[in-house]
């Protein structure tokens, strides 16, 4: 359509307001309220535009703009309006730095410093220099406020991780309030209050952390005054350059930017054009990659054990003496578990060079089994494949989404993100778990007991089949509908909630079901998968499998192209090995469990931190961490992405691509090496078809893998109906389900390493049904041990009405081999007793 | 005084999931226990599905739901522009000698609460106060004293 702003004629596309037909169109309109992933506000008044024909002024952030339309924006009556506007926002705002007569100079002279006997913006500002505010003053040319300063004194909060609330600095925006609402689907933030005493604050004014907040940072980051900033981030010295990384903390692979002086990483921050983030990050990648890069903990040099002691030693020497230890042990005593969190180039010469020194069945990660394997296996077994690679954003035009058993605002935080979109376009959510954010916006709610899930999927479809879901054209279901009988062997209410369910994902379509390797654990969990499959195939569904750990999906696809075993296969294999002593030597370089006792003879630890396995081995390699190495890396999308190395290798570090290659050539294997990055990933190209056709260079914004394989014609598959649920041996007994809560990032644990980020993910924690508890005598809170056979584990008692009588959950970081165990078996008998 | 699960479950059942309802349905409970417990803004989150956040939100917004315990007998005296001229602010000196107590507070017994009000819109009656939800027009301190007199006596424990 063709309007006219300030005299120039503009052309613009699809249905913009002013303010953003304005922005195109390179014409500046101040506005202090006005996202654009924001809905429309028009709280801040200072977009006021005056249209031909009406005879008011309008908000340009909340006014469509329209054919024809005449519309001016900088009158004299409108400059002087917008300059009386601010003036009254800023009188509630320390505005000293706005409008100082000496502030270019300050920085230099801090000539001001002396003058002021209280808290006025300026020197003691965070954000000075850099805030929106500051800006805005300058565009409409503010250079006094008449009106009578008001300090509010609000008692600034410091009480929650990662930032500080000093609303004394709020201009009210809301930008925060929103944010949290319609992109994070949080609501934890509202105006509280009333006139002078307006502030934003969360239900009772409690403390962030106990109103839901997941500390995401999306508030700090649209927040246009200092009013919410990150703590650790000092207002000096800023950061002197950008660049962008894949964040490799999970399978999600956010865009982030690293702000960076010198050569460290001050922030980091979600870039707001990459997909599938769009400028969202959960509280890691906002708030813990830069401790991941540095701080205590860090590896800097390479150790090697002298008399009994590890002491730092030269390069040359730690890989002399890992060449050694590691020839010695000879071909079958050989072991080697490599990283899951690194780049495709770095994955694939640990696998080059487990495949020339040892055995395949002793290369593996310590990463628990994804859901890429699960799904491998569901083709082997049942013939039907899944068919990967939709887009995240795919959700958000669904019409209905099933999320089974997983928690998407904590696992899978851009997901979940896309889930709130489409909730708010009007789809509708079927929550099946005990995940109490998506519980809260569901539309019906599923039971999913412990040990009877499978059950339940059997309940849907069987529910799915009553409401007259017929697909025509997919074999096998005939079969399908003779396996699931008509009455089933569940209780009404079970019944009458998998009705409501199926009604509703049936006449919403197109439906999405969401779900990750949590649905394969446990011994029912291939039929759990087969009964998703079954139910995507009735429903005509988009299946959204989710993975867990940073590029899990790139070295799932790496395995299986160059012959290794999937992940939680190898593993199985190898914790077999390390039961039965079968290494002589073992080269650790991904994140392990604590091996205690199954450590063998000889161990090189690689990684970037410190911790019990490094502390225990003979040699120490410094590893760089993701930013330091860059790569290639597929988040769980099937995108793939290549960034350049942002920082330099701290100390002695090196990249474990430089390091393997040292180490080859010691081992007499000078040709496995490392000459370029890119020359490996040329390498990979030719070996990993899904890679085939990926181009480093094209466009950066990522290409997909190919979809590898033929997946044939969908077909339903034949499973068991389950006869029943799942029950306890005994009277005393509980029936576990462990889920897995590992958030690491290779060696460095941010529960471990930032009690900001423990307080917000509150691990240890079992949930039990509260009649349960009651049995057995412990209330919420208590310490707990949970034993099965030789195994315990401690936990603290959460009581949860919405876990099923008989069963617990709890989820692990499979930090110790008990922890490991018990999360490969999903599902386990424990008795809770009190710990005394 | 706090009601009890199944009395804020007859508040608010007739309102699940209607986010409109909000201020009607805090309304009620206000009108029944004359306060906002915090276990009630809970309760009615959950059953409206509306943010617990914005809850409490437009409960402190309006001047008419209260946080705090209020005593059982409300007295709220008008200091609008008419009663004002015509002695409000003597009227409510005097309630706040009565009473012990000053404007916005409530007697330790729960007895009492005595509030102010910028303007209850009805001045030729001024000066005005109203006690219990009963206008008394034309207000003198005499008459303050028998009506208070009267609720004292009105079979209170």
């Amino acid at each position: 359509m063709k309007l006219t702003i300030d005299d120039r004629e503009i052309l613009v596309e699809g249905a913009p307001t002013l303010l953003g037909a304005a922005r195109c169109a390179g014409i500046p309109i101040p506005s202090l309220c006005d996202r654009p992933d924001l809905e429309p506000f028009a709280g801040c008044r200072l977009c006021l535009v005056e249209i031909s024909g009406r005879n008011d002024f309008a908000p340009a952030c909340a006014t469509p703009a329209a054919e024809g339309m005449v519309v001016r924006t900088r009158t004299p009556e409108l400059v002087s309006l917008r300059k009386k506007i601010l003036e009254l926002i800023l009188a509630e705002h320390p505005h000293a730095c706005l409008v100082c007569a000496e502030k270019t100079t300050c920085d230099d002279l801090k000539s001001t410093i002396r003058k002021v006997g209280e808290v006025t913006g300026c020197v003691l500002c965070p954000v000075n220099g850099d805030c929106e505010l500051q800006k805005v003053v300058e565009a409409v040319g503010l250079d006094k406020v008449d009106l009578p300063a008001i300090y509010r004194n609000f008692e600034v909060r410091r009480e929650d991780p990662f930032f500080d609330r000093d609303y004394n600095l709020c201009i009210l925006c809301g930008r925060c309030i929103r944010v949290c609402e319609e992109v994070r689907g949080a609501s934890v933030l509202a105006f509280i209050h009333r006139g002078d005493r307006t502030s934003v604050g969360t239900a009772f004014d409690r403390p962030l952390l106990d109103s839901g907040c997941r500390f995401c940072g999306a508030c700090v980051d649209v927040c246009p005054t200092g009013a919410l900033v990150e703590r650790a981030v000092r207002p000096r010295p800023r950061a002197e350059r950008s660049a962008g990384v894949v964040c490799p903390y999970c399978a999600q692979g956010c865009g982030l930017e690293l702000g960076i002086r010198e050569t460290r990483v001050l922030y980091s921050k979600p870039s707001p054009a990459a997909l599938p983030n769009r400028g969202q990050a959960c509280a890691k990648g906002r708030f813990l990659v830069r401790d991941a890069l540095g701080g205590p903990g860090r590896i800097m040099e390479p150790h090697v054990r002298k008399d009994g002691r590890l002491v730092p030693a030269t390069f040359d020497e730690a890989i002399e003496r890992a060449a050694a230890g590691l020839l010695e042990a000879g071909d079958q005593g050989r072991a080697l578990i490599y990283p899951s969190q690194v780049s495709l180039e770095d994955a694939f010469l640990f696998l080059e060079f487990g495949r020339t020194f040892m055995d395949r069945a002793a290369v593996a990660t310590a990463a628990p089994g994804s859901i890429w394997s699960a799904l491998e296996a569901l083709t082997e077994a049942r013939g039907v494949g899944v068919p990967p690679g939709r887009e995240l954003s795919e959700i958000e035009e669904c019409g209905s989404i099933l999320a089974w058993d997983i928690d998407l605002q904590v696992d899978h935080p851009i997901a979940w993100l896309k889930v709130v979109k489409a909730i708010r376009r009007g789809a509708r959510l079927v929550a099946a778990g005990t995940a109490s954010a998506q519980i809260s916006q569901a539309a019906a709610t599923l039971d999913v007991r412990a040990g009877s899930e499978a059950a339940t999927g059997a309940g849907l479809a069987a529910a799915l089949l009553r409401t007259g879901a017929a697909p025509s054209g997919y074999d096998g279901f005939e079969d399908l509908k003779k396996s699931c009988p008509d009455g089933t062997a569940i209780s009404s209410s079970e019944a009458r909630a998998l009705q409501a369910a199926a009604e509703i994902l049936t006449s919403n379509k197109p439906a999405a079901i969401l779900f990750d390797a949590g649905a394969a654990r446990g011994p029912s969990g291939s039929d759990t998968l087969a009964w998703l499959w079954n139910i995507a195939l009735l429903l005509g569904a988009r299946l959204f499998p989710l993975g867990r750990g940073g590029n899990e999906r790139g070295i799932h696809e790496l395995e299986r192209a160059l012959g290794f075993p999937a992940s939680g296969k190898g593993w199985e294999a190898l914790r077999a090995g390390l039961e039965k002593r079968a290494f002589q030597a073992l080269y650790l370089a991904g994140p392990a469990p604590d091996l205690e006792d199954r450590k063998p003879p000889f161990l090189v630890f690689q990684g970037t931190h410190w911790s019990r396995n490094a502390e225990a081995a003979d040699v120490v390699l410094p590893a760089a961490a993701f930013a330091e190495a860059g790569g290639t890396w597929v988040n769980t999308e099937g995108r793939v992405r290549t960034f350049p190395a942002a920082i330099p290798c701290p100390g002695a570090a090196r990249t474990d691509g430089d390091i393997l290659t040292a180490l080859a050539r010691k081992m007499g294997h000078p040709g496995l090496g490392r000459p370029e990055a890119a020359a490996v990933l040329r390498e990979i190209r030719t070996r990993v078809p899904a890679l085939a056709r990926y181009d480093p260079a094209g466009g950066g914004r990522g290409e997909f893998l190919a979809r590898g394989g033929s997946f044939g014609t969908p077909r339903f598959v034949p499973v068991q109906f389950p006869s029943g649920s799942a029950t306890p041996a005994s009277r005393g007994v509980i029936l576990l389900k462990v889920r897995y809560s590992g958030d690491g990032l290779r060696g460095f644990d941010p529960l471990a390493k930032s009690r900001g980020y423990a307080k917000v993910r509150k691990p240890g924690q079992v949930f039990i049904a509260p009649t349960d508890a009651d049995r057995i005598g412990i209330t919420d809170g208590d310490a707990l041990e949970l034993s099965s056979g030789p195994g315990a584990l401690a936990a603290v008692a959460r009581l949860e009405p919405s876990v099923a009588e008989g069963t617990a959950e709890t989820a692990v970081r499979a930090s110790s081999l008990t922890e490991r165990d018990w999360l490969d078996r999903g599902l386990i008998p424990v008795e809770i007793r009190r710990k005394r | 005084m706090c009601p009890s699960k199944s009395e804020l479950e007859a508040l608010t059942e007739k309102s699940t999931g209607q986010k409109r309802a909000l201020i009607q349905v805090l309304q009620d409970i206000q009108d029944r226990i004359h306060w906002l417990p915090a276990e009630a803004l809970e309760h009615v989150a959950r059953t409206l599905g509306v943010p617990l956040a914005q809850v409490y939100g437009v409960a402190t917004f309006y001047k008419f739901f209260s946080l705090e315990p209020r005593g059982r007998h409300v007295c709220t005296v008008c200091l609008g522009t008419a009663c004002h001229v015509r002695g409000g602010q003597a009227l409510l000196e005097h309630f706040e000698r009565k009473l012990g107590i000053a404007a916005g507070r409530t007697t330790p017994d729960g007895k009492f609460t005595l509030e102010r009000v910028n303007c209850l819109g009805a001045c030729a009656l001024a000066p005005l106060a109203v006690v219990d939800g009963r206008y008394y027009g034309r207000m003198s301190e005499a008459k303050a004293d028998s009506v208070l007199a009267g609720v004292r006596e009105d079979g209170d424990p």
